[in-house]
């Protein structure tokens, strides 16, 4: 395609209009933030070189390798929860029933609720005295008195990975939803008329079909689990005693409580590498689409 | 459904039913407390529906709590952000539909990755540059911010729709002399109309959704946003619940308007959004 060289017609000015703020707002913070992780910094003096300190202060850290075993359980229990939940939704929606639009709408609100409204929501939901969760199980004479759900170092960790679940399947439903309606109908009318069974349908078709969406789901879900920042600072500000407290809270702690600015900018790095170490194996599928 | 017996139909229309109200629970239990009274709230014994209807929490979200400055903050960033993004957008978006370049893998995942890497790394030296720009705590620095957060998807998006119209159309303005802004703005922008519509949706229910940007940018009730808002209400050592709830429900109002008068479009916005990204 012959386009004249000159104005801002090529590619490369047109992109520049875009990418400009992104290198400004984005990158150049990113930039600074590698810095900052090389100082000690508090905001009230001058930041003061002090070489890789605060990464071995990252990597040597107790407190730092329990809140990193705390975020690979909070992905680990998460994303397979919300997988399961999720690829129900996906069956169930992928029948054509009149009214499916509504209840597929319905089923996506989570997702796309304000995340402090979701955070609130369950801690209201799971608090001691107000809390509908403890209401009904002691209507139902479940339990005796009430449970502190979001004060108990081990449930609220539980409590959390629930939250989370609960947030994240609209967004497997939605992947798998689109992959299912990918899925060439005759394969499986053939298979139907050679007697397959519905699961062996299931096994040997869908899932195979399926195989490249899950892998995204996955991915993308660990990834996200590295992000995620709201729910657990309106449910529980990471405790009690650090007990939720997941790479992104604690980074944000130790920037904006302990003034820490430079072991902050060191650990949320860190955070970053992980990411864009998971995020490898979709690179490719998310630039690789055929122009 | 194929044929099937209406029982097998009644059946199936209940487990839908039980599927969607178990798991929208949460969300329905805020509405309902939000008209619920006080003594209700408190009450040990559960009841799904109040047994008497209130509207006083609204009353008190507005005005024993800087609810409406709230609101109005949210609204000042988010509707901007949808114009900027969409804006400084489209050039992008276009170079990608319609041009073949050597970098453009390159250039492109480092617009859509910024998408998918956690927001803490940017964030905290964002807070301080921000700092010494002066644009802490105001409705500008929030704009600017996440007008560039919401940047990666909008470029991405406005791609895939672009690619979908004829090349035509823009080879023949070119043709007839038509400067670039005129291709990008005049021509271009109206026929991806739709596209936008979900693009537009999308970038609002995020900015308007967001906490951790308005949480590290701003400290006064000049910038802060509804949700961080929120989260203020229950700083105190004594949750008000039934203001709280109300409030929560405005903030949840955006969606469901979009979720009843503009369902296609966020469906396509929902979908794209999370298949490509």
């Amino acid at each position: 395609m012959k386009s004249p060289i000159k104005g801002i017609e090529g590619p490369y000015s047109l992109i520049f209009f875009s990418l400009l703020p992104l290198i400004i707002v984005l990158y150049y913070p990113l930039l600074q933030g590698i810095w900052i992780s090389l100082t000690y910094w508090s905001l009230l003096s001058n930041p003061v070189f002090v070489g890789v300190n605060n990464y071995i202060f990252v990597f040597s850290d107790l407190t730092i390798r329990k809140v990193f075993l705390q975020n690979i359980y909070f992905a680990a229990f998460s994303i397979p929860g919300a997988f399961l939940l999720g690829l129900g939704f996906a069956l169930l929606l992928n029948r054509n029933f009149k009214g499916a639009r509504i209840v597929r709408i319905l089923l996506l609100i989570p997702y796309m609720a304000p995340s402090v409204v979701t955070g609130m929501t369950w801690r209201f939901l799971l608090h001691d005295q107000v809390g509908a969760i403890n209401k009904i199980l002691l209507s139902l004479n479940l339990i005796q008195s009430p449970i502190g759900w979001l004060t108990d170092i081990n449930l609220a960790f539980i409590c959390i990975i629930f939250a989370r679940i609960w947030q994240f399947t609209p967004f497997v439903t939605l992947c798998l939803l689109s992959g299912l309606q990918a899925i060439p109908q005759d394969k499986i009318e053939a298979a139907q008329v050679d007697g397959a069974s519905s699961f062996a349908i299931f096994t040997y078709i869908i899932i195979p079909f399926l195989r490249p969406i899950i892998l995204l789901i996955f991915t993308l879900g660990f990834v996200d689990s590295f992000r995620v920042f709201d729910i657990i600072y309106v449910m529980t500000r990471g405790g009690p005693a650090l007990s939720t407290q997941i790479l992104p809270t604690y980074a944000y702690r130790l920037a904006f409580y302990s003034v820490d600015f430079g072991s902050a900018c060191a650990l949320s790095n860190v955070t970053l590498l992980i990411a864009l170490i998971l995020l490898l194996p979709v690179l490719k599928y998310l630039v690789g689409e055929k122009d | 459904m194929k044929k099937s017996s209406p029982l097998k139909k009644g059946v199936f229309y209940i487990i839908i039913f039980i599927v969607v109200f178990v798991y929208l629970f949460p969300f329905i239990y805020v509405i309902l407390t939000s008209i619920r009274p006080t003594d209700e709230i408190f009450s040990p014994i559960f009841s799904l529906f109040p047994k008497k209807i209130i509207t006083t929490h609204y009353v008190s979200a507005i005005t024993v709590y800087p609810t409406i400055k709230l609101i109005s903050n949210s609204l000042l960033v988010s509707l901007p952000v949808v114009v900027f993004s969409i804006l400084l957008a489209l050039p992008g978006g276009y170079a990608f539909a319609r041009y073949q370049f050597r970098l453009k893998k390159l250039l492109f995942l480092s617009i859509i990755i910024l998408r998918f890497i956690p927001l803490i790394p940017i964030l905290i030296p964002l807070f301080i540059f921000m700092d010494s720009l002066g644009l802490v705590d105001t409705i500008v620095g929030l704009i600017i911010a996440h007008t560039a957060f919401k940047i990666p998807f909008a470029v991405w998006m406005l791609k895939i729709f672009i690619n979908d119209l004829p090349k035509e159309i823009d080879e023949s303005a070119k043709i007839d002399g038509a400067s670039m802004f005129t291709i990008l703005f005049k021509i271009i922008l109206p026929l991806v109309g739709p596209g936008i519509t979900a693009i537009a949706i999308m970038n609002f229910l995020e900015t308007w959704n967001d906490f951790t940007v308005a949480l590290i940018l701003t400290h006064t009730l000049d910038a802060r946003t509804l949700p961080v808002g929120l989260s203020q209400f229950m700083a105190e050592y004594q949750i008000d619940w039934g203001p709280l709830n109300a409030a929560s429900t405005l903030a949840l109002a955006p969606l469901l308007i979009f979720a009843i008068f503009a369902e296609r479009y966020l469906m396509k916005g929902l979908t794209l959004g999370a298949v490509k990204g």
